[in-house]
């Protein structure tokens, strides 16, 4: 079972003639890949810049682009759209993380509270335990880990999907996740060394 | 939710912790979230992604097109008032009764229906002009950033 059915998404079959439809100007099938990937888009870029106001402007942009393409052939369905959307994502939250950084002074732990209270405003009530905590143990990731939960959590992407965007092999992929998670859990617990102790990890996914 | 059985055990507690806080962050777009995203691109899709050019927005419309009708409008307003008012002027000024000045009576009238209209302007216009900017500089941002090439990038977007 694909990793975005687990949250009642759309199959890969339905993705693929909403792609078709849209290519040739449906609005009603184009309404429905927004529906189905904006707000893991936004949640994406939402979690790495910490803007709404950015998020949002970096999903239009994203649909845009794959308007255009679609439109004009560039995007050949194979299969793979959600790999490519997200990475047409990832660039533009990169892009975007690289210019504000020209520009914005760093996080403080203020703008994490604030964050905590705008998501709290939505949120149903499971899971928040800690969440702001966690929250800032991200943000002391480095970009490639903090890209790591955010294609896996926010966009909520396979493994299989995040190796073919990564273009790295999945083994990898799993044992950085994997690193990634043990480096939260050490900050989380106070020792942030326990993260150093499975680098063998990409030797048993191998 | 993850898939455990790809999740070691040590770090299963974490993984539903960073599930449940992607879910309240894909809750926490602000309301007609997905209404604006579809509304801002479903033009690209009705043209055939023929909108691409770099000063269009959606459906076609461009930035200059809105400010230059707007422009055109205020300037026509206001040589339209400048006209009545100086008529009104002239036709007064031109009255033999020495109790007759601007400042008094139907000359009084015509500069508070200046005023009025004035007020009926800006009631009119002002107020959705903060909307037509924003949308229209959204516009022509996702119009940039569609023709763009986004040499910085490490990966290509193209499959």
């Amino acid at each position: 079972m694909k990793r975005h059915d687990d949250h009642g998404q759309a199959d890969d079959a339905k993705v693929a003639q909403w792609l078709s439809l849209a290519a040739s100007g449906d609005q009603q099938a184009w309404r429905g890949l927004v529906d189905q990937y904006a707000r893991r888009i936004f949640a994406m870029a939402w979690s790495r810049l910490r803007s709404a106001e950015s998020a949002e402007e970096i999903t239009q942009s994203v649909f845009a682009t794959v308007a255009v393409k679609l439109c004009n052939g560039a995007y050949t369905e194979q299969g793979r759209f959600e790999s490519w959307l997200f990475r047409v994502a990832m660039n533009r939250v990169r892009d975007e993380v690289r210019r504000s950084s020209r520009q914005a002074a760093p996080a403080g732990p203020e703008l994490f509270e604030r964050m905590e209270g705008r998501a709290r405003e939505n949120e149903s009530g499971a899971g928040s335990t800690g969440t702001a905590e966690l929250r800032r143990a991200i943000a002391r990731l480095g970009d490639s880990e903090q890209e790591m939960i955010h294609l896996r959590h926010h966009a909520g992407l396979s493994f299989k999907q995040i190796a073919d965007l990564l273009e790295e092999p999945l083994g990898t992929v799993l044992a950085r996740h994997h690193r990634t998670l043990r480096k939260l859990k050490g900050m989380l617990e106070g020792t942030e060394e326990s993260a150093e102790t499975d680098a063998s990890d990409e030797g048993r996914y191998a | 939710m993850s898939r455990q059985e790809d999740i070691p055990n040590d770090v299963q507690a974490i993984d539903r912790s960073l599930e449940a806080m992607a879910q309240i962050d894909r809750e926490a777009v602000s309301p007609g979230f997905e209404d604006r995203i579809s509304l801002l691109t479903a033009g690209r899709i009705a043209h055939g992604g023929a909108a691409g050019t770099r000063d269009a927005g959606p459906f076609g419309l461009r930035m200059n097109d809105h400010r230059t009708v707007r422009r055109r409008a205020s300037w026509s307003m206001a040589a339209a008032l400048a006209l009545f008012a100086g008529a009104g002027m002239l036709w007064f000024g031109s009255r033999p009764s020495p109790s007759l000045t601007p400042d008094d009576g139907a000359g009084m009238q015509l500069v508070a229906l200046a005023d009025d209209l004035d007020r009926w302007l800006e009631m009119t216009i002002d107020p959705y002009q903060q909307e037509f900017d924003l949308l229209f500089a959204q516009a022509a941002m996702i119009g940039d950033n569609v023709d763009s090439d986004w040499i910085g990038n490490d990966f290509s977007e193209d499959l």
